[in-house]
Order: structure tokens, then C-alpha cells, then sequence
């Protein structure tokens, strides 16, 4: 769907552009957290009721809000969190899922349906709602957004290596290995996950839009992330009773979120594209 | 000691059964080798030929310790080729390597080619010097080095089956398997494959089992020639007797189906029909519902082997 944005770019810019714009658009964020403190010019926490409410100036780039807060510099600080959720987010499901997926994959039945009902009675609940229910038993915060993201996000990896997992044991080149004496261990780490794991890594990077959206929503909800910490998710929810008279509040936040899906998702489909699965 | 492969009234069966709804189950068992008797030394290139689905790679697969076995014996050197290589998979594959159909489908895509030989050469703790061992090989197999960092999608067809057969030679085997190693080469690659296949067996005293549908690349490369049919073999013998003087009618048949560029003469009866199913084998002789000679008498019992010298058929009609 992605494609259908990127196509008129690929046709100005040629091929791999997507890669490249992604990186740039991820690696910018990147900057922002790690160089916080000197990017923001406020102290993001800092209360001043008497300038609340500011629109946009050049003093306040992106107004302040209820509280008085400078939105600019809550949106710089809340990147660290925000890449950290979408990080971990993605990296524990992926372990997860992909382990699983393997296993399944490389045979002895039992495990691998006893792993593929798993998967399906996870498949069987919508999956925000799993999430927050999984939250709701637990504390809300963040170590329990990413427990809760893990129980739900490693079936999309789980299937997706499994799958991959049924057509390349099957290839010549592990039969070789086999023939070869290598051990069980060594054929599935080195001949069977390394080609198994690319459509994973390129769901991975369009993965990741999907764990920030939902740790925004759920901290939207209030059962992530807990204020006073500034997260983009947190940071709209707070500014929603205001959207009609201070839209800035909740506005770049939200742009926040849009630009650094839109990065990894240009990088998921140029991968795609480079390593040649999916349509495109 | 010179290593020998032998397999006695080797049968290979597979469960085909069909899991019908709720808890029926229609048994059924696709025989894919039936009764097979051979033996391959190691100063020999032995090809094995058929048509689709005659055995030829459950035969080759079974060699190399893939496929197990339903009754008979396949040994090597007297040790049950599926015990050997279940219980000494390292030992196992220095005795018998396998190169397969499609070169860059046997290469892992993920490693470069000095990957692949390294990966091979970590397991051989009697090697030493596994640079050294790499020019080796390399030069064997006429692979020139700097193609080593290239990954397979970046080398040719005989770039990849040249580095296949490197790999294989890494582990200084006493038999190789060749199953189909060819046919997806271009018809110049082919040759100078099967010429390296050659010189590598005389020099390294190494047996190939050549497992093949081209009987072109078998007659210039092969010093005995296996006839497959149905799982059964129908005729061997020397490669130059077997494809000159053919005995049994379906050697005669695939003798035929080889064009020849400036011969027009088409041939007396040809076999008609498909290949029969071998999951319902039929009585008797596989090939008597397709043969112009056949009779009663081969629809009734399968006919045994005649041993003429070195050659050996079954048909009752020569």
C-alpha cells in the first residue's frame, strides 16, 4: 500500500531511494533523542501557567501546552521513549516469534501444531484488545506494554518463518548440508534462518509503525506510558480537549508519529523491494 | 583399502497414505525401488538412467544416507549405509558426498563462496591451513579464487556447480553422487563438467555414481550404465555394450528417443503410454503394458535377471 506513495518518488529518484529517504528520516530521529537536552530549548517538564496555551512563535516553535510546557521540546524528549518502545517492541516479538516459527517449521508434528493453535487462539482475539487486557492484568506502564506486545505481536513472525521456514528445508542447499554431516543445530542457524528470516526483517520495519501506533493508543488510553513523561501518544490524548482552540497541542505529536512511521515504512519497502518479496 | 558400495534386494518404500475425513486412512505404499542389486567401486564412473520417476534419485538419495530404506541392504564397505550415517554423520560424509540438479539452488544464498568451503573445512580438524586447502580446491575444480566473495546469485551456472563440487571435495570423499548434475547447465557447461567429473574420478580415485536422463552425457562419460525402470533395474552392463547392442526393449526404446543431428530413420515400434503408476505396480513385467514384444507369459510373473559376462537384463525375450 506503501508502494503506491513511493511509486512517483521512484520514478524522480530511481531505485533504492526509498531506503535512503527512510534512513535519513529514522536516523534524524535518532539524532533528536540521543541529542535531546541540546536540541530542546526548555527543560520538557517545566510548568508555567502564566504562558499556557501559546500558538506557535519563535519563541515557543510549537506553542506550549495546557501546562504551559513547550511542546517543541516535549516532542524532542519524547522521541527517546517513543524509539525505545518501537524498538523493543519490535525486537522481543521478532525473537520470539521467529524462535517459534523455526521450530514449527523445521518438523516434528506435535510441536509444530501444538505452536500453530498457539498462534491461532492469539489470532482469535482482535489484537489491541488482547493487548490491553494483558495490560489491564498487570500494572499499566511500559514493562508491561512491551510483555503485552510481545504475547501478541510474535504470531505475525511465528507464521511468517514458519512458512518460510517449510520451503527452505526443503532447498538443495540444506539437503547439501545434510549430506555434509552438519548437526541439527548448525543447519538451522546457518543454512535455514538466515533465508528464512527476510520476509520477518521486512515486516520488522513496517512492524514497527504498528508497536508505535499502538503504544501511542495506549497510552493515549492511559495504560501506557504515565504522564508527566512526554510520549507522542500521551502527549495527544492530553491535548485532545483542547483541539479546537490550541491544535498545536496535540498536531505535532501526531506528525511526530506520521513522519517516523512513513520512515520505516519507506524502509520496509525498499527492502522489500531490494531483497524481492512481496508484490511491488 | 579400496571402499565399495553394495546393495542387496534394496526395496525403498514411501507411505502415501491419504487421510480421509474423520479417522479412515486409505493405505497406500509407492514403491520406488523394488529389488535392487548393485555394486559400485571406486575406479568407476557408473551411470544411472530412467525416465521421470523411475527411482533414479530415491536410489542416489538412499546411497547418500537420505532416504531410508524398507528391506534389502545397502552397505558400505559392509556397514549399513543408514546406520553409518545416522550414527557417524561426520565420518559418513567424508566417505560419500552428493552434488545435486541445481547449482545455485545447492549453494547456501547467504554465504560468499569462501564461506561455503570454510564452513565445510571448520568440521576437519585434520586439516590445518584452510587457505591453502581452498587454493587447493579451487584449482581442482578450475574455480578461479577471486570468485570466492562473490555470493552465489552472483556467479554463473558452472561457476555454482564448480564450487558445489569443490564443497563436496573438501571432505575427500570415496564416492560422489551426482544427481542430475547437469541437466540444468547449458549444453558447453555440461561438457566441461562432465570432463572435470572425469578427470577428478581418475585422479582422486574417487566412484562416481552418475545419476542422469541425458543418455548422451552417459555415453561419453560413463563406464557402466544402470537402466532404471519402475524402480527395477531392466539392464547394466559396460556403457559402450549396454547403448550399441541393447537387450531389453526399453533400453532399445530410450536408445531411440536420443536425436542424432543427419539421421532421419525413425524407429520401429516405439513404446506407447505412460509410465505405469508405482503405487499400483502392475503384475509381472513394469514395461509390458507399453512393450511391442510383450506377451502373456511377462504380464503373469516379473522376469528375472540373465547374466551374459559382465551384462545383465531382464527380459524373457532375449
Amino acid at each position: 500500500m506503501i508502494g503506491t506513495v513511493t511509486a512517483p518518488i521512484r520514478l524522480v529518484f530511481g531505485q533504492g531511494v526509498e531506503i535512503a529517504l527512510g534512513t535519513i528520516i529514522v536516523v534524524t530521529f535518532l539524532i533528536l533523542a540521543a541529542f535531546a537536552p541540546f536540541i530542546a530549548p526548555y527543560d520538557p517538564d517545566f510548568l508555567n501557567l502564566g504562558a499556557s496555551l501559546k500558538p506557535p512563535s519563535a519563541e515557543h516553535w510549537f506553542g506550549t501546552d495546557m501546562l504551559g510546557r513547550d511542546v517543541f521540546s516535549r516532542v524532542v524528549f519524547a522521541t527517546r521513549i517513543d524509539l525505545l518502545m518501537g524498538t523493543v517492541g519490535v525486537l522481543l516479538p521478532m525473537i520470539l516469534g521467529s524462535t517459534a516459527g523455526l521450530i514449527a517449521g523445521y518438523g516434528w508434528g506435535w510441536v509444530d501444531a501444538l505452536i500453530m493453535r498457539l498462534v491461532d487462539v492469539v489470532l482469535a482475539f482482535p489484537w489491541l484488545i488482547l493487548m490491553m487486557a494483558i495490560i489491564a492484568v498487570y500494572s499499566p506502564g511500559l514493562v508491561s506494554f512491551f510483555f503485552a506486545v510481545t504475547m501478541v505481536g510474535w504470531v505475525s513472525y511465528a507464521r511468517l518463518v514458519r512458512a518460510r521456514v517449510r520451503v527452505v528445508k526443503r532447498a538443495d542447499y540444506v539437503k547439501s548440508a545434510r549430506v555434509l554431516g552438519y548437526g541439527h543445530a548448525r543447519i538451522l542457524t546457518r543454512h535455514i534462518l538466515p533465508n528464512a528470516m527476510v520476509p520477518a526483517l521486512v515486516f520488522a520495519a513496517s512492524d514497527f509503525v504498528l508497536v508505535l501506533t499502538a503504544g501511542s493508543a495506549v497510552s493515549y488510553l492511559g495504560m501506557g506510558v504515565q504522564p508527566p513523561t512526554a510520549e507522542w501518544g500521551l502527549m495527544i490524548a492530553e491535548g485532545r480537549n483542547f483541539i479546537t482552540t490550541a491544535w498545536w497541542i496535540p498536531f505535532f505529536p501526531g506528525m511526530a508519529i506520521v513522519l517516523l512511521a512513513f520512515g520505516f515504512s519507506l524502509i520496509a519497502d525498499g527492502l522489500s523491494l531490494k531483497l524481492g518479496v512481496g508484490d511491488a | 583399502m579400496s571402499s565399495v558400495i553394495r546393495t542387496q534386494d534394496l526395496c525403498i518404500e514411501y507411505d502415501v497414505s491419504e487421510r480421509g475425513l474423520f479417522f479412515t486412512k486409505r493405505h497406500r505404499i509407492l514403491r520406488a525401488i523394488v529389488d535392487v542389486s548393485l555394486e559400485f567401486r571406486t575406479d568407476e564412473i557408473v551411470g544411472i538412467v530412467g525416465e521421470s520417476g523411475c527411482g533414479k534419485s530415491t536410489l542416489g538419495g538412499s546411497l547418500a544416507g537420505m532416504v531410508p530404506k524398507a528391506t534389502g541392504s545397502a552397505t558400505l564397505n559392509d556397514r549399513e549405509i543408514e546406520e553409518f550415517a545416522r550414527n557417524d554423520k561426520v565420518d559418513f560424509s567424508r566417505q560419500v558426498q552428493m552434488i545435486f540438479q541445481h547449482p545455485r539452488g545447492s549453494l547456501n544464498p547467504v554465504l560468499t563462496g569462501r564461506a561455503t568451503l570454510f564452513e565445510v573445512l571448520r568440521r576437519l580438524p585434520d586439516v590445518k591451513d584452510h587457505a591453502a586447502r581452498v587454493s587447493e580446491l579451487c584449482e581442482q575444480v578450475g574455480l578461479s579464487e577471486d570468485l570466492l566473495d562473490r555470493r552465489p546469485a552472483q556467479l554463473s551456472g558452472g561457476q555454482c556447480q564448480r564450487l558445489s563440487i569443490a564443497r563436496a571435495l573438501a571432505m575427500e570423499p570415496k564416492f560422489l553422487i551426482c544427481d542430475e548434475s547437469i541437466a540444468a547447465l547449458d549444453v558447453s557447461i555440461q561438457a566441461q563438467i562432465i570432463n572435470l567429473l572425469s578427470d577428478l574420478s581418475r585422479s582422486l580415485g574417487m566412484g562416481i555414481i552418475f545419476i542422469s536422463h541425458d543418455l548422451n552425457a552417459i555415453r561419453h562419460f560413463c563406464d557402466r550404465v544402470v537402466v532404471l525402470y519402475l524402480g527395477r533395474v531392466v539392464e547394466l552392463g559396460p556403457t559402450s555394450e549396454v547403448l550399441t547392442d541393447p537387450r531389453h526393449p526399453y533400453t532399445k526404446a530410450l536408445g531411440r528417443a536420443i536425436p542424432n543431428i543427419g539421421e532421419f530413420a525413425l524407429p520401429d515400434p516405439e513404446l506407447t503410454g505412460e509410465i505405469p503408476s508405482p503405487i499400483d505396480r502392475p503384475s509381472g513385467c513394469a514395461l509390458a503394458a507399453r512393450c511391442p514384444v510383450a506377451e502373456a507369459r511377462c504380464r503373469s510373473a516379473v522376469p528375472p535377471h540373465t547374466t551374459e559376462g559382465n551384462r545383465a537384463f531382464a527380459c524373457i525375450h532375449t
